[in-house]
C-alpha cells in the first residue's frame, strides 16, 4: 500500500494512498506504514482519499498511535470522511486520536 | 373429697348473738372427722375486714346484724367472696329472706333452732363440695369455652385434674387405621400436659370403655389392671372413665381421670365427667372431620395440579418460522384455572389463548379444561382453512364458545377471563379478541417503546347478551407480545403496592432483546423479588410472542449474491449491498443510512470468513437483501461454525486493543440484528428501518 509523506515544521504528514483499509488490505497497510513513521516524531495521517475504514481499519490505525506513544511520538489525525468519522465516534476514537478537519490544521495543533 | 378428710374445716361464724355464738362454738367443737373451727364476728363490716385477712372454707351468717338487715347482709357478704359457700342461720321471722338468698347463690339456710351438731357437720361438708363442684364446673366452662380443637382438649384434662382433685387426665381417640388402638389426643399428669401415646389395650379398662360403658375403680385400681404400664407409671388408684360418642352414637374414644389416691365422690365425679363428654366428642368429631377434609383438599389439589399440566397447559409451537414463542405457569400454593393453548393455521399463522378461571381447585381447573375442549371444538366444527383464505375469525370462535359456555357459566356464578390472539406473519398483525383478561403489553421494536393492549369486552359469564369483537395490532420484526395472569400483575409488595402493568411493561421493553424463555424467566424472578415472598401468592402464567423475522420478499424484490470466504471478495458484498440501495426509491434511504448498512453487512461478513470459517478460502458465504415495509432486511447465510454471540468480550474504548469493534459495529449500525441457524446453514439477519427525516 503506498504511503507518500511530506514534512511540514517538525510534523510528517503521511498521505495514505487508497480508496479502503479493510480486512482485506490490512496486511498491506500494516506492514508499509511501518517504514512511514519514523519513531520519536509527530505524525499526521491525511485519510481524505479513505473512503471505506472497517474495524480492523480502524485497528491498525489504533496501533500505530500506540506505537508512535509509546516511542515519544503522536499521531494525528485528518480529512476524514463523514462515514469514517461516523465510524471513530462509535466506537469513542475521537477521545483517543486528534481528529482534525485539514492537514494544516493537524499541524498547527502540534505546534501548541 | 380426700382434701378435706384430714384437716380442720374453717368456719367464719358472722353472728351478732353471743348466746348463738357459744352454741355453736360448741356443738362445733365436738365433731371429729372432720373437725372445725369457729371463728365469730359481730358486725357486717367486721366480717368484711376479716375477709380481707384471709378466706375460711364456708360462712355461717345471720342476716339481722347490728349494721346490715335482711337480704342485703348476704348480697354484701357473697359480693365480697362469691366462690365461698355461705350457709344462713334464719329466725322464724326472716325465712322468706333466706329462701330468696338461696336463690342469689347461699347454699342452704339452717333454722336456729333446729341446729345440733351432727346436723350442721353434715350440711357444711355437703355446702362446701357442692359450692366446690359449682365452681369447679364453672372453671372449666370458662376456660374451656373459647377453646376449640386441641387446645380445648389440652384445656379440658387440665381443669379436670384441678376440679376433680384427680392427678392424672387424658383424652383418647379410636385410632382410625386400627379400631382397637387408642391414642392420646391430650395427657395431662402431675401438673403437666404430657406427649401423647398410644394406650396399652390388652391389661386395661380401655376397651370397655370405649365400648360404651362407664367404668370405675375407686381404690385398688392397680390390683385390677397389674400390667397396664400407664396405671404403673402414674402410680393410679382410683380412675373413672367414661365413652366419648360422635352425633351418630358411634364410639370415638375416652375421657378419663385417675388419682393416686383413693376417690370419695364417685358419683360427683361422673356426673362432672359426663357434662363434658358431650361437648369433647363433639370437638372429637370435629377434629376428624377436619382431617379427613384436610386429606380430601390435599388430594384436590394432587389431582388439580395433573388437570392443570395434562389438560390446560398446550406446548407452545416451535416450528414456526420468523416467531419464537415461550409459555411458563409457576403453580402457588394452590391449584388455579389459568390456562394457555396454541393452535397452528398453515405455517403463517397461529393462535395463543390464554385464560384465567375465577376461583380455585378442581372446580376451576374443570372449568378450564372445558373452556379449552369447547375451543378446540369451535375451532374445529367452524371450520375453514387459511390456505383457502377464509379461515374463521377469532371472534366467531370467542362468539361460539361463549354460546356454549355461558349459561353454564352464570349458573355456577363463575367466570373466565380470556384472551384470543391469532397471529398472521403474511399480514403481520395479530387479530385479538380480550375478554376482559389481563393487558397484554406489545413491545414496538420500531417505536423502542411498549404499549398496553385491552379490549372492550367482559369476561365469559358475565351476561348472556355479550357480543365479541376482535381488532388488529400490526406488529414488526423485533416486537414482543407478553401475554399474563394477574397473578404477574396483581403480586403484592410490603408496602401494599401492586406490581402493576407499567412495571411489566418497562421490564419487557427492557429486555426485549432476550429470547422468549428467558424473558419469562426475568419477568418471573422479578415479581418474585418484588413482592420479596420466596412463593408466589398466585399462579403466575406468562406467554411471550417474539417476532424475530417476517419474510423479507414480499415488499421489494429480494436480490441475492454469493462470495467466497476470501476478505478480498469483500468489495462485491459493499458494492452489491450499495446497488441493491440504489435501485430503491431515493428518499427511502439516505446516505448516512446507506453507510452505516454498507459497513454492517461487511463487519457481518468479515466475521463469517475470520471467525466461522476461520479464515479458510472456498466456502460460500450467501447474501440475501429484501425490503420490509418499514426498512431493509440482509441475510447472510454461511455453514461454518455457529456464532456464539455471548461470547464475544465487549470492545475496549480507551484504545488499548485493535480488535473486537466488529459486533459492536453491527449492532450499533443495524436496528436489529438476529442469528439463527437450521441445520448447518446459520443465518445473520440484519435489519434497517428506514428513518424519518428528522433522524
Amino acid at each position: 500500500m503506498e504511503m507518500i509523506t511530506e514534512k511540514i515544521k517538525d510534523v510528517t504528514i503521511v498521505n495514505i494512498q487508497g480508496e479502503k483499509i479493510d480486512a482485506a488490505n490490512v496486511p498491506d497497510f500494516k506492514r508499509d506504514i511501518v517504514n512511514a513513521l519514523p519513531a520519536n516524531a509527530k505524525v499526521v495521517f491525511d485519510m481524505s482519499q479513505l473512503k471505506f475504514v472497517d474495524s480492523s481499519g480502524l485497528g491498525a490505525i489504533l496501533s500505530c498511535l500506540r506505537r508512535l506513544n509509546a516511542s515519544g511520538g503522536d499521531l494525528k489525525l485528518c480529512g476524514l470522511s463523514k462515514s469514517v468519522r461516523a465510524l471513530f465516534e462509535l466506537v469513542r476514537m475521537h477521545r483517543i486520536f486528534d481528529i482534525c478537519n485539514t492537514k494544516e490544521e493537524a499541524v498547527e495543533a502540534f505546534q501548541k | 373429697m380426700s382434701v378435706m378428710v384430714n384437716r380442720t374445716i374453717n368456719i367464719l361464724l358472722i353472728e351478732d348473738n353471743p348466746d348463738d355464738v357459744s352454741f355453736i362454738q360448741k356443738i362445733m367443737s365436738e365433731q371429729k372427722d372432720p373437725s372445725f373451727s369457729v371463728e365469730s364476728v359481730g358486725t357486717l363490716s367486721g366480717a368484711i375486714a376479716r375477709l380481707d385477712e384471709g378466706i375460711p372454707d364456708v360462712i355461717l351468717l345471720d342476716l339481722s346484724l347490728p349494721d346490715s338487715t335482711g337480704l342485703e347482709t348476704f348480697v354484701k357478704v357473697y359480693q365480697r367472696v362469691p366462690s365461698l359457700p355461705i350457709l344462713l342461720l334464719s329466725g322464724v321471722d326472716d325465712d322468706a329472706i333466706a329462701l330468696e338468698a338461696v336463690l342469689k347463690g347461699a347454699q342452704d339456710y339452717l333454722m336456729k333452732e333446729h341446729v345440733h351438731g351432727k346436723m350442721l357437720s353434715r350440711v357444711l361438708l355437703y355446702a362446701i363440695e357442692r359450692k366446690r363442684s359449682e365452681e369447679a364446673l364453672r372453671q372449666i366452662a370458662q376456660s374451656v369455652s373459647s377453646a376449640t380443637g386441641d387446645a380445648f382438649f389440652r384445656s379440658l384434662v387440665h381443669q379436670l385434674t384441678k376440679a376433680l382433685n384427680m392427678d392424672v387426665a387424658l383424652i383418647a381417640e379410636v385410632s382410625e387405621e386400627d379400631k382397637r388402638k387408642l391414642k392420646t389426643i391430650a395427657l395431662y399428669a402431675y401438673g403437666k400436659t404430657q406427649d401423647n401415646i398410644e394406650l396399652e389395650t390388652a391389661p386395661s379398662p380401655f376397651p370397655e370403655i370405649t365400648d360404651a360403658k362407664v367404668r370405675y375403680c375407686q381404690e385398688n385400681a392397680r390390683s385390677q389392671f397389674p400390667l397396664d404400664p400407664l396405671f404403673g407409671e402414674y402410680e393410679v388408684e382410683s380412675f373413672m372413665g367414661i365413652p366419648l360418642f360422635g352425633s351418630k352414637n358411634q364410639s370415638l374414644g375416652l375421657l378419663m381421670v385417675m388419682g393416686k389416691n383413693k376417690m370419695e365422690h364417685a358419683t360427683l365425679t361422673e356426673s362432672m365427667l359426663q357434662i363434658f363428654a358431650a361437648r369433647a366428642g363433639g370437638e372429637l368429631e370435629r377434629r376428624q372431620a377436619e382431617k379427613a377434609l384436610a386429606r380430601a383438599r390435599e388430594q384436590e389439589i394432587a389431582i388439580g395440579f395433573r388437570i392443570q399440566q395434562d389438560l390446560l397447559l398446550g406446548q407452545p409451537p416451535d416450528d414456526v418460522e420468523g416467531v419464537r414463542v415461550a409459555a411458563h405457569t409457576t403453580p402457588s400454593q394452590e391449584v388455579d384455572g389459568d390456562f394457555y393453548d396454541f393452535f397452528r393455521h398453515g405455517d403463517d399463522c397461529f393462535d395463543v389463548i390464554i385464560g384465567d378461571f375465577m376461583g380455585k381447585g378442581i372446580p376451576a381447573a374443570l372449568l378450564g379444561a372445558a373452556t379449552k375442549s369447547h375451543f378446540l371444538r369451535a375451532i374445529g366444527s367452524l371450520g375453514g382453512n387459511l390456505h383457502e383464505g377464509k379461515i374463521t375469525q377469532p371472534e366467531e370462535i370467542v362468539q361460539r364458545v361463549h354460546q356454549q359456555m355461558a349459561k353454564q357459566l352464570i349458573a355456577l356464578e363463575s367466570f373466565v377471563t380470556i384472551c384470543y390472539a391469532r397471529f398472521d406473519l403474511q399480514k403481520k398483525e395479530v387479530c385479538i379478541v380480550d375478554c376482559g383478561h389481563t393487558e397484554t403489553i406489545h413491545f414496538s421494536a420500531k417505536n423502542g417503546s411498549f404499549n398496553r393492549i385491552r379490549g372492550e369486552n367482559m369476561p365469559m359469564g358475565f351476561s348472556e347478551n355479550e357480543t365479541y369483537k376482535q381488532f388488529v395490532i400490526p406488529f414488526d420484526q423485533g416486537d414482543f407480545f407478553f401475554f399474563y395472569s394477574d397473578g404477574v400483575t396483581q403480586a403484592i409488595n410490603a408496602e401494599g403496592e401492586m406490581f402493576g402493568e407499567e412495571r411489566l411493561g418497562s421490564l419487557v421493553s427492557a429486555h426485549h432483546q432476550l429470547p422468549p424463555q428467558e424473558l419469562i424467566s426475568r419477568v418471573c424472578d422479578t415479581v418474585l423479588k418484588f413482592s420479596e415472598s420466596s412463593q408466589y401468592d398466585d399462579d403466575i402464567t406468562c406467554v411471550a410472542v417474539k417476532i424475530t423475522a417476517l419474510k423479507s420478499a414480499n415488499v421489494g424484490g429480494a436480490c441475492e449474491m454469493e462470495i467466497e470466504s476470501d476478505f478480498n471478495q469483500l468489495d462485491k458484498i459493499r458494492e452489491f449491498v450499495r446497488s441493491f440501495c440504489h435501485r430503491q426509491d431515493q428518499n427511502v434511504f439516505a446516505q448516512e443510512s446507506m453507510d452505516k448498512l454498507e459497513i454492517a453487512v461487511h463487519e457481518a461478513a468479515t466475521n463469517i470468513i475470520e471467525h466461522a470459517y476461520e479464515g479458510r478460502p472456498g466456502h460460500k458465504i450467501k447474501v440475501r437483501m429484501g425490503v420490509l415495509d418499514t426498512g431493509l432486511s440482509v441475510d447472510l447465510y454461511h455453514c461454518g461454525r455457529p456464532f456464539d454471540r455471548d461470547n464475544v468480550p465487549p470492545p475496549s474504548f480507551d484504545g488499548s486493543r485493535d480488535g473486537g469493534f466488529g459486533v459492536f459495529i453491527i449492532e450499533n449500525y443495524a436496528d436489529q440484528v438476529t442469528y439463527s441457524s437450521e441445520k448447518d446453514v446459520k443465518r445473520i439477519n440484519l435489519i434497517f428501518n428506514f428513518k424519518s427525516k428528522q433522524e
